[in-house]
């Protein structure tokens, strides 16, 4: 017997790399019906390759980017953090509410190494992105085919 | 009184669509519809619109706002993501007690805050009961 170390389920293991049931899961995940704040919540996130590096954009809007805790383990990123209700303080009833609330968590395989140290991240337009710079033996790596005749 | 003829299954649906890179569909935005007494408060989510591509417009019985999130390019793309930019629509009819006047909107960190003040008349007040 041997071991094997555990990782939380990515939505790629779950789906594979389709988009149409990716989406479907993040918008299921929302709860949209009640916003029940006891459950974790999914963002939506598009992952975005360039010439040597990945970007993550994470669909965040109204957070404070001081909340949202970006790690990597592995070759698996993790955003995790929470969003506070609005008008918690305020004298404000809700007569409608869409918007999901408390903790969230959303995890991605990443295709390939990235340099753990240089990565990035940035806040604007309720959008997060997260910037992983290509680890270098993967930018540019020529790999010799030997053709038999 | 504030009503929204959308509805979630509605986002599904649209949001589904645009997957499938049909430009012509809008998404309808999760929207929290707050009453704090003197005014209504809409917060209505926008990941990704800038203040320049934001536009509210005040119809006869409506507020219309509509906004986009500019696309990533396609060939870029290694999951979920947009194959044309993403607009998105909310529409509200707004009731005779909204002082459209008054109607104030900002967008700030992806967030559309619209504040929407009763009209002064219809504003909830204290109604002193004398006793005699």
């Amino acid at each position: 017997m041997s071991l094997i170390r555990w990782t939380p389920r990515t939505e790629q293991e779950l789906f594979g790399r389709d988009p149409i049931f990716s989406r479907l899961f993040n918008l299921v995940d929302i709860d949209s019906f009640g916003g029940n704040s006891e459950r974790t919540w999914c963002p939506p996130m598009d992952l975005v390759e360039e010439k040597d590096r990945l970007l993550a954009h994470v669909e965040l809007p109204g957070i404070d980017p001081k909340s949202v805790q970006v790690s990597l383990q592995g070759d698996l990123l993790m955003i995790q953090g929470e969003r506070k209700e609005e008008h918690e303080e305020t004298q404000g009833k809700y007569l409608r509410r869409e918007h999901a609330y408390g903790s969230f968590q959303r995890s991605v395989q990443l295709p390939y190494h990235v340099q753990a140290d240089k990565v990035k991240a940035q806040y604007k337009n309720g959008i997060m992105t997260i910037v992983l710079p290509t680890a270098e033996e993967q930018v540019g790596r020529q790999i010799l085919v030997e053709v038999e005749k | 009184m504030l009503t929204n003829w959308t509805m979630p299954g509605d986002r599904l649906v649209s949001e589904l669509a645009n997957e499938r890179g049909t430009a012509t569909e809008v998404v309808v935005p999760r929207v929290d519809v707050v009453d704090e007494g003197d005014a209504y408060q809409l917060i209505v989510e926008m990941p990704g619109v800038s203040k320049d591509l934001l536009s509210v417009h005040l119809e006869a019985e409506a507020l219309l706002l509509r906004g986009v999130r500019k696309a990533i390019a396609a060939e870029c793309l290694l999951k979920n993501g947009r194959r044309a930019d993403l607009p998105f629509e909310a529409r509200f009819t707004l009731g005779a007690d909204v002082d459209r006047g008054k109607i104030r909107a900002r967008i700030e960190d992806g967030l559309v805050y619209v504040k929407l003040p009763r009209r002064e008349e219809d504003k909830p007040r204290k109604i002193e009961v004398e006793i005699g």
